[in-house]
């Protein structure tokens, strides 16, 4: 419906010249497909919402009608899509697409239709449109992207995953350092899951010829938060970016208009993961870490890698690096709490005497992936993913025991499978 | 594109001969000493001891359910407890058995309840274990189902062997290996040991399965026919997951109850308070074993007053 509707709409855009008409068609597809998003997503927690707030002002309702509906799987993701495809056309950034089957296909393109990236049509469409070669090195390093992808899914992420349950199960019962563990692990988890599908999605498109954008660049060696969220989930930080902070005016308006329009982006990039006050208040403390940067214009200082062309940090660096990292990881406590109160119940258990006991949690082999994981990160955070690798310099035996290995891990050490994380969105 | 390609095929090539080496190798001196080895001496059991008997029937909440020697006193019946793991599957627990059943044979069968809400011809880790490590001759009992299931387990399967873990430096669980079983086939190395913490039960996510049910209908039939008794029984679960799963636990004493086989007690009677609980919410200590059996005992003697022997 909504790439029916978006082809439509991008055709009509193109063929006509009147503002109010090109608006109106502008409007439609907004309406419809933010509607849909609303309707699958929002309505419930609305809904309940409502019903609380009058409750809670002296105006007891009854139960609230709630839709019994199955959210269609990654409509967050190309709903933006298609979304930034009519705004794009509006602007006369891209002409309209005639070609419905390309069109479609930039839509419903198999690889990131449910997790992303959030592709442009600027950049997808033309692909679609134009023959494509087999690329050998492209074909050669998309496998290897997806071998990356599928071990940090399957190894790093599902096996952090089964202590988070554990813990995020209960906070309550669990100790101190269990809860750090836990919170640590979650920071691992999330970035594996996610960065792990969008490895295995930007490697399937190149094995196919297709160029889709990065979606990470190792984002937890960020030495502020500002360098975080231009390496975390970069398509959806840029849309909103270009959707919705510029055109609210950016940062021209003076510093309260900077502050609204910074505090809007992260509110909307909250409730864009899901309907819950947990996602508006990580999005909330994200926009509290990243203001003071902003407005003290130092959210630009570092545009590099961390320790470019050195083996290791600065102490400085190392610093930076641990600091936000801790602040990204105590954001992700709310992200992955079900209720505002466990993520207090977590904070207030985590920050107890029991801290400083021992968790016992984690097991030798987690301890070793994990310290591997971090290790090749640190080792290729230059490059597009952690298994770029210049042929010439490793002989193929070296290469394919390392393809091997990464198999072996696969299939011996993967944690019990677990549905991706941003699947849910 | 051809050369790529042809490395592509020299790679998978490696691959499946490594998969292939590995299938081959021998059984591991780790998997040598893992739980499921105990079904050599189950079936030796089954072989070796005189009917009539009581044959349990299950996964590892019936091994870790049960003190055999109450029941054999109380019925003065030799018992065999068969159960290993329910990740073995229903299929494969009731093919394997059959061959075993003879006349005047009380076979009880105490199912997880998860079984009945999942993959009748599922083969997990266990069951190709079962297959390719303890006994090949049970790949007869597989299904072409359960046969296509288990490819994409074998590459696991097979890298283990190449791990060094297995032939040195041995750890296995002291509750879960082939000495962790008594002669009756109860697992009992954990009698007396302190309880452990688990999870609680979560709903089952599938539907009940039928396909089981019909199974039981059939093999319940087949038992018959060869001059024995067939129940059904519950197994033994803590009451907080009892309570969690109680709409699916009344579904499938419902279902059975209706479907005309013999059913022993309700689920109930086989709810355990924690402190009679072990590792799992459904592995009781010797406590809770006993106490099970006593109960099993009594339903099995109400069996036996109202339904005249075979």
């Amino acid at each position: 419906m909504s790439s029916l509707l978006d082809y439509g709409v991008g055709l009509g855009l193109e063929s006509r010249r009147g503002k109010v008409e090109r608006r109106i068609l502008l409007i439609t597809s907004l309406s419809f497909n933010l509607g849909m998003l609303i309707f699958f997503k929002y309505f419930n927690f609305f809904a309940e919402s409502f019903q609380q707030a009058f409750t809670l002002f002296g105006h007891p309702m009854g139960d609230p009608f709630l839709l019994d509906v199955v959210l269609p799987v990654g409509i967050s993701f190309y709903t933006f899509q298609t979304l930034s495809y009519s705004i794009d056309v509006h602007q006369r950034k891209i002409p309209a697409c005639k070609d419905p089957i390309a069109f479609f296909a930039f839509v419903s393109f198999f690889p990131q239709l449910v997790a992303g990236p959030i592709e442009r049509a600027k950049s997808l469409l033309p692909q679609f449109e134009r023959v494509r070669h087999f690329d050998v090195d492209c074909a050669r390093d998309g496998l290897r992207q997806v071998l990356w992808g599928a071990f940090k899914k399957i190894v790093i992420a599902d096996k952090c995953a089964e202590v988070v349950n554990l813990i995020f199960e209960d906070p309550s019962q669990q100790s101190g350092s269990a809860l750090l563990v836990g919170a640590i692990l979650f920071s691992i988890q999330i970035y594996g899951d996610f960065s792990g599908y969008s490895d295995m999605a930007l490697g399937t498109a190149r094995l196919l010829g297709f160029r889709l954008m990065k979606n990470f660049a190792f984002p937890y060696f960020s030495r502020d938060i500002a360098e975080f969220w231009r390496r975390w989930h970069i398509s959806l930080s840029t849309w909103f970016r270009d959707y919705v902070y510029i055109p609210l005016g950016g940062s021209r308006g003076g510093r309260s208009a900077t502050l609204r329009n910074t505090l809007v982006v992260f509110c909307v990039s909250g409730m864009w993961h899901g309907a819950n006050w947990t996602f508006l208040i990580w999005g909330l403390l994200h926009a509290c870490l990243f203001l003071p940067s902003l407005l003290l214009k130092r959210n630009r200082r570092h545009l590099d890698s961390v320790a470019q062309g050195r083996c290791l940090p600065s102490p400085m660096e190392a610093w930076n690096v641990l600091a936000t990292f801790v602040a990204v990881s105590c954001a992700w406590i709310f992200f992955r709490s079900e209720t505002l109160s466990d993520a207090m119940v977590y904070f207030s258990g985590m920050l107890s005497s029991s801290l400083f006991t021992l968790p016992g949690l984690l097991s030798w082999e987690t301890l070793f992936f994990l310290t591997i994981f971090m290790v090749v990160e640190w080792i290729q955070r230059e490059k597009d993913h952690g298994l770029e690798i210049e042929d010439r310099k490793l002989p193929v035996p070296l290469r394919w025991a390392i393809y091997l290995a990464l198999i072996a891990a696969v299939n011996l050490y993967g944690g019990r499978p677990q549905e991706f994380v941003y699947f849910q969105f | 594109m051809k050369a790529f390609l042809l490395r592509c095929l020299a790679f998978l090539g490696l691959c499946l001969g490594l998969v292939l080496v590995g299938v081959f190798l021998p059984t591991t001196p780790r998997a040598s000493q893992s739980l499921l080895m105990a079904q050599i001496d189950k079936d030796r059991r089954l072989k070796e001891v005189g009917s009539p008997r009581v044959i349990l029937l299950g996964g590892s909440s019936l091994s870790f359910g049960f003190d055999s020697s109450v029941i054999e006193r109380e019925l003065s019946m030799d018992v065999v407890n068969t159960g290993i793991h329910a990740g073995l599957g229903a299929r494969y627990m009731l093919e394997s058995n059959l061959p075993h059943v003879r006349e005047g044979d009380i076979v009880v069968a105490a199912l997880e309840y998860r079984l009945f809400y999942s993959d009748f011809h599922q083969c997990k880790e266990q069951l190709l274990r079962m297959v390719l490590d303890v006994d090949r001759d049970k790949l007869q009992h597989l299904s072409a189902k359960q046969w296509l299931r288990a490819i994409p387990r074998v590459p696991r399967y097979a890298f283990t062997k190449f791990l060094p873990t297995e032939y040195v430096a041995i750890h296995v669980d002291p509750f879960y290996t082939r000495a962790s079983f008594n002669g009756h086939g109860d697992a009992a190395a954990h009698w007396g040991k302190p309880k452990k913490n688990y999870p609680n039960a979560k709903p089952f996510i599938n539907p009940f399965n039928m396909e089981l049910l019909l199974a039981l209908q059939s093999y319940g039939e087949e038992v018959h026919k060869r001059g024995a008794t067939f129940a059904m029984s519950y197994p033994g679960l803590e009451f907080k997951s009892l309570e969690i799963l109680s709409q699916q636990v009344e579904e499938v004493h419902r279902r059975l109850s209706d479907s005309g086989l013999e059913v022993l007690g309700d689920p109930h009677r086989y709810g355990f308070p924690p402190e009679k609980t072990f590792n799992s919410l459904n592995h009781l200590n010797h406590e809770g074993a006993i106490q099970r059996s006593l109960r099993l005992v009594e339903d099995l003697r109400r069996m036996m007053d109202q339904v005249p022997s075979p």
